[in-house]
């Protein structure tokens, strides 16, 4: 099934991916703008839902990382609602999600591997951040524990992108699959062709509620997972211990 | 598709950043902050609540406790009313008693008086009206001088209960 942006990158020589990732940021404005633009204290639907996928937000970084989560409010909330919008927007017809491309997702986990790292250095000092690598471990394992450390830090990310892209573009092949036996079958000429074209017809529908089931946990474990890596930077290993 | 292509790399994650900044600064922000009034409010009203309630609570025990008091307060105005009738009440009983027993005393009194003044009376008469008789009696056969005596020794005999009583010494009329 080929899709809008492969036109408009056709034409205009703008990956697909970045395309779609400003769709994504454009839909995410008209949504907080039409939110946001009457607040009330009895919200109507959108607000609601928003305020809603705030307080869930809020909620996870209080528990992980304390009262002091407050000022990465603006990093979580982003990346949840752009990961969440990204991936629902690969079930509109014609469009695909951005974080169907390995370049999306590597580059929010990168964001979020120097966020982490940032922000532990920034709370906790260039030499004491160091230090948590190896901490809690004899003297003499602090070497091995330092370069395992290094290496699950360097992990992270990759785990992180590729998770999410994997999810999300099996859901999006599926889909083109689905889409593409239907087309086929129904113009093979076949009688059992043309039968056989109920079975994707009704298998599609199902596909886009997983999808749709994919999209929101896909978000939420990104989310939690960044939270996690923050949290666990810029908390002390005392505060940890605690 | 899976290739990895730095620059795509670099301006998607400039991308994600300009957005969430942008967003955070003219809607999310607002909204944020929204929701930390209302949870402010919310949290003071539970807090003006709970004072309250610990007010109520306390204004309860206090009138409680007032009520107990003034409860006890009426028992005690019960009991010493009670007390003070039965007293008033005895001592008005005792007072027409002795009221009672005084106006016998001065009716048995007035009773005497009376009758001794009815005797004197009686007396009186009983002697003006022997002498009437006795003069009457007398005016033909006896002189002013034995008919005196006569009368003194009638009264006499009155004086004695005994008027048919004669002295030893008095001579035969």
């Amino acid at each position: 099934m080929p899709h809008i942006g492969e036109a408009i990158e056709y034409s205009l020589k703008i990956p697909t991916p970045l395309l779609m990732s400003w769709v994504t940021v454009l839909v995410l404005f008209v949504l907080s703008w039409l939110a946001v633009r009457r607040l009330r204290e009895s919200p109507g639907r959108l607000q609601s839902a928003f305020e809603t996928a705030f307080q869930f937000v809020f909620d996870l970084v209080d528990s992980s990382i304390g009262p002091e989560g407050k000022s990465y409010y603006p990093l979580f909330l982003g990346i949840f609602f752009y990961i969440l919008v990204g991936n629902l927007l690969g079930l509109v017809p014609g469009l695909m999600s951005p974080t169907a491309n390995l370049n999306t997702t590597i580059a929010l986990a990168l964001v979020i591997f120097f966020s982490t790292h940032f922000l532990g250095i920034k709370k906790q000092g260039f030499f004491h951040y160091l230090a948590h690598f190896g901490a809690g471990v004899p003297v003499w394992l602090k070497p091995l524990m330092f370069v395992i450390e290094f290496i699950s830090e360097l992990a992270r990310p990759l785990s992180l992108s590729f998770r999410l892209f994997g999810n999300i573009m099996a859901k999006e092949v599926l889909l083109g699959i689905l889409a593409f036996l239907v087309v086929f079958m129904y113009s093979a000429g076949g009688v059992v062709d043309t039968a056989m074209t109920v079975v994707p017809l009704l298998l599609r529908p199902l596909i886009i509620l997983l999808g749709l089931l994919v999209g929101f946990i896909q978000a939420f474990i990104f989310t939690l997972l960044s939270i996690v890596y923050v949290g666990g930077a810029v908390r002390t290993h005392s505060e940890r211990s605690r | 598709m899976i290739s990895i292509n730095p620059a795509l790399l670099l301006v998607q994650a400039a991308t994600f950043l300009f957005a969430i900044l942008i967003l955070w600064r003219f809607l999310w922000k607002p909204l944020a902050r929204f929701m930390e009034r209302r949870t402010h409010g919310i949290e003071q009203d539970l807090a003006n609540a709970k004072k309250s309630r610990q007010q109520a609570e306390e204004l309860e025990a206090q009138f409680k406790a007032r009520l107990a008091q003034i409860d006890e307060e009426t028992r005690g105005i019960l009991r010493r009313a009670a007390d003070e009738s039965k007293q008033l009440r005895e001592k008005m009983l005792a007072d027409a008693q002795e009221e009672a027993r005084r106006l016998i005393q001065n009716a048995g009194r007035q009773i005497e008086t009376d009758k001794r003044h009815a005797i004197r009376e009686l007396r009186a008469e009983t002697v003006r009206l022997a002498m009437l008789i006795a003069e009457r009696a007398l005016k033909q056969s006896v002189d002013q001088q034995v008919q005196e005596r006569l009368v003194r020794e009638f009264v006499a005999g009155l004086g004695d209960d005994s008027p048919g009583v004669k002295p030893p010494d008095a001579p035969e009329s």
